[in-house]
This record gives structure tokens, C-alpha cells and sequence, in this order.
């Protein structure tokens, strides 16, 4: 059981017309050189692609993903509305990051998370203090302390049903 | 900042995500909170993906053709270069099929572009573009024999049912499959009356210029898509 990484970088470049219509494209670059060649060969394809186009390239998006080879499969019961809502603090602004069905086990008797697991103590290092600099708010603000950890519920949206309806 | 995503699903199968905002793409920080999150959670996590936007300031639109282009690039075996690997289609929107065509040959673009599959395009050999629409390039009347015996047949049935028309390019060639498949995905983007009318157009041209046409048939059925556009 293991993330394996797709092989590609995917460019998607956005486009749009005079008439507002909007429709991508999609390009490739191979994983293995840094990231910062990989922004080099997309903007250089996006120069390529302005040219060749009378529409306007409106901007593009680099991503990259990895997928579990071998799932074991969910847990029974979990249900991943049942959210452990954790809000960081990054320079006094406020960042929320929310677990998927947070193990009952993490819970305590008032809704709080165990802070003191060795499991949360683990998320709480690697946001805090093994990777400084890394996790960041919305805005580029490194994370620097955990100001709430809480049992929240949301609702289903319809985009993340089961595709099987259950009984 | 860079967003990642670690995509979750539960016994129910339903899905959810979360996700946290990056500097940079560090993948050991990224298998690390993957890892904290597989310690906290009972759901399952299936995949994991990373992902920044980067605007860009281009020129101001002009032209509302849609006119896109498809491309199919050739990754090919570096020890035996007969050997394709990988095609993948690029769409170029608002271009001219030649220009687009030409787009691989700029001097600075083909190292470290690569097919979906991740194969290297080394020796980018671009094969023949397959227009989205039908005005713009038009293959030879042979190729499209099928196409226009479907198009006959079951266009009436296409503006009201495309599962038919999709169902019937299951027992199609499939370069001919792949065009019918076009056409759907092309009416369901809402391709403007104009060139739906244009490739009728097209059609009688073609049948008149072959033996046993029955254009009459693709009249009676031009002027019925056209009253019941018109009724709609």
C-alpha cells in the first residue's frame, strides 16, 4: 500500500474568446526535474500557445498527483462528514484544516480532539515543526501554533455522493 | 501557494477532501501530512494530488470561432522509433490547424514535454489534426462513408437521444467511432445552429458527389431538425 506518483506534470492552460467562452488545453512534462524547470517549460509552452491562438491564454495550472496502489479499504462506520476541525494560526489569521471522518477513538467525551495522541501530536509536528516554512495559510504565512481542534459535522454534497445508492 | 489535497472515501463511499496550502510542492512534507492524516482518520485515502494557478497576460481575445484543433503527438522508442508509444490529442483553441500543427517545432519546446503516460516526446512527430469542427478540415468522402450512413440515419435521432448515436459508434471503425463520439460531446457543449446547419450542408455536398446519394432524404430530414429547432 503506497502513494505511486503519476508520471506527468499536468499544464492546463485556459483560455477565452471574445465572447467570454472559455475552454483548456492540456500539455505534459515529465516528473523528475525541479519544479522550477517545470514552470520554465510551462510558461514557455503558454508563449508558444499565445501565439498560435487569437484567443486570449488566461492563465495555466501545474499539478501533480499520486494514487494508492493497494487501498485496504475504509474502515467500517467511517462516515467522512464526521470532520476533526483543526484551525492554525498563521501570524494572528486564522487557517482550518479538516480531517475526514476522524477516528472516534481521537475524540474526547466534550468534542474535543485529543491534542495529547501520538497521532495528533504527529499532524501537529509536521504542520508546525518538522517542515517550517513548508505548510502555509492561503496567503504564504507559515503556520505557527494550533488554535482550536474540534469534532464538526458537515453535510454531503451531492458531487461526493456514493454513485451506488444505498438501501 | 500550491494547494494540496488528499482525497478521501468512506464505507459509504462517499467522498471528501482536505487540503492545505504549500510554498513549494516538497513531496517528503507532502507523504508526511499524508501520513499524520492516515493516523487520524478511518476513512480511506485514495489519492493525492497538488496544485498551483499560475496567471498569465496574454493578448486581448479576437475571433470567436471555435476552431479548435486536435493534435495527436507521437511519443515514440528512442531504440526503435516505429515503435509509438503514446499519442495523446491537444486542443488549441482560437488556431488555425497549420499553426497549431507547427506548435512542437519552436526551438525551446520539445525537451522534457512528455505524452500523459509520461513517456518523453523526443521525436515529436505531430499526425494529422482532427478537427473538433467539421468545417474546418474534412477528411477524403472514403473516410467518412460511415460517418455519413450514420449521419443519414440517425442525426434526427441524435438531437433527441445522443445514447443512440453513441451506442450505434460502439459497432463503427473507430476512426469513424471516434468522430460520431465527437459529434455528441460537440452537441452537448452547445455548438452554435450555424454549424450544425453548415455540416448538414457539408453531408448533401458529399452525397451528391457519390453515387446513390439520396439527397432527397437529407433534405427531408435537414428541413425537420429545422422545425423542430424552430418549434423548441
Amino acid at each position: 500500500m503506497a502513494l505511486v506518483a503519476d508520471p506527468v506534470y499536468t499544464v492546463t492552460y485556459t483560455f477565452q474568446d471574445e465572447t467570454g467562452s472559455k475552454s483548456t488545453t492540456q500539455a505534459y512534462i515529465r516528473q523528475g526535474i525541479v519544479i522550477d524547470d517545470v514552470i520554465a517549460r510551462a510558461n514557455a509552452l503558454a508563449a508558444a500557445l499565445r501565439n498560435v491562438s487569437n484567443a486570449q491564454l488566461t492563465g495555466y495550472t501545474i499539478s501533480r498527483g499520486w494514487t494508492e496502489d493497494a487501498p485496504a479499504g475504509p474502515g467500517g462506520g467511517s462516515r467522512v462528514e464526521r470532520k476533526g476541525r483543526t484551525i492554525w494560526l498563521a501570524d494572528t489569521y486564522k487557517t482550518r484544516i479538516d480531517i475526514p471522518s476522524i477516528a472516534t477513538g481521537q475524540i474526547l467525551a466534550d468534542g474535543a480532539l485529543n491534542r495529547n495522541s501520538a497521532q495528533f501530536l504527529a499532524l501537529r509536528a509536521v504542520l508546525l515543526t518538522d517542515f517550517v516554512g513548508d505548510f502555509t495559510d492561503s496567503r504564504g504565512v507559515s503556520l505557527d501554533a494550533l488554535a482550536a481542534a474540534y469534532e464538526s459535522y458537515t453535510r454531503t454534497t451531492p458531487k461526493r455522493q456514493p454513485t451506488r445508492k444505498l438501501a | 501557494m500550491w494547494r494540496l489535497r488528499v482525497w478521501f472515501v468512506d464505507a459509504s463511499g462517499t467522498i471528501s477532501y482536505t487540503g492545505a496550502w504549500l510554498r513549494s510542492p516538497n513531496e517528503t512534507a507532502i507523504f508526511a501530512f499524508v501520513n499524520a492524516l492516515r493516523g487520524l482518520s478511518d476513512a480511506q485515502i485514495t489519492h493525492v494530488d497538488v496544485l498551483r494557478r499560475f496567471p498569465y497576460d496574454s493578448q486581448v481575445p479576437s475571433g470567436r470561432d471555435r476552431g479548435i484543433s486536435v493534435l495527436v503527438h507521437r511519443a515514440t522508442d528512442n531504440t526503435n522509433t516505429n515503435t509509438e508509444l503514446d499519442a495523446f490529442p491537444m486542443w488549441v483553441p482560437e488556431s488555425g490547424i497549420d499553426a497549431a500543427r507547427a506548435l512542437w517545432g519552436y526551438p525551446t519546446l520539445v525537451q522534457d514535454y512528455a505524452s500523459k503516460s509520461g513517456y518523453n516526446i523526443d521525436n515529436p512527430a505531430p499526425g494529422d489534426g482532427e478537427p473538433v469542427s467539421l468545417d474546418n478540415e474534412y477528411p477524403d468522402d472514403t473516410d467518412d462513408y460511415y460517418l455519413i450512413a450514420v449521419r443519414r440515419n440517425f442525426w434526427h435521432k441524435l438531437l433527441r437521444d445522443a445514447r443512440a448515436y453513441n451506442t450505434l459508434s460502439l459497432t463503427l471503425p473507430n476512426e469513424q467511432a471516434r468522430r460520431v463520439r465527437l459529434d455528441i460531446r460537440d452537441l452537448f457543449l452547445g455548438v452554435p445552429m450555424r454549424e450544425v446547419l453548415e455540416r448538414l450542408d457539408r453531408i448533401i455536398e458529399l452525397l451528391e458527389g457519390s453515387d446513390g446519394a439520396n439527397t432527397d432524404e437529407i433534405q427531408r430530414l435537414l428541413l425537420q431538425i429545422i422545425a423542430a429547432l424552430g418549434s423548441s
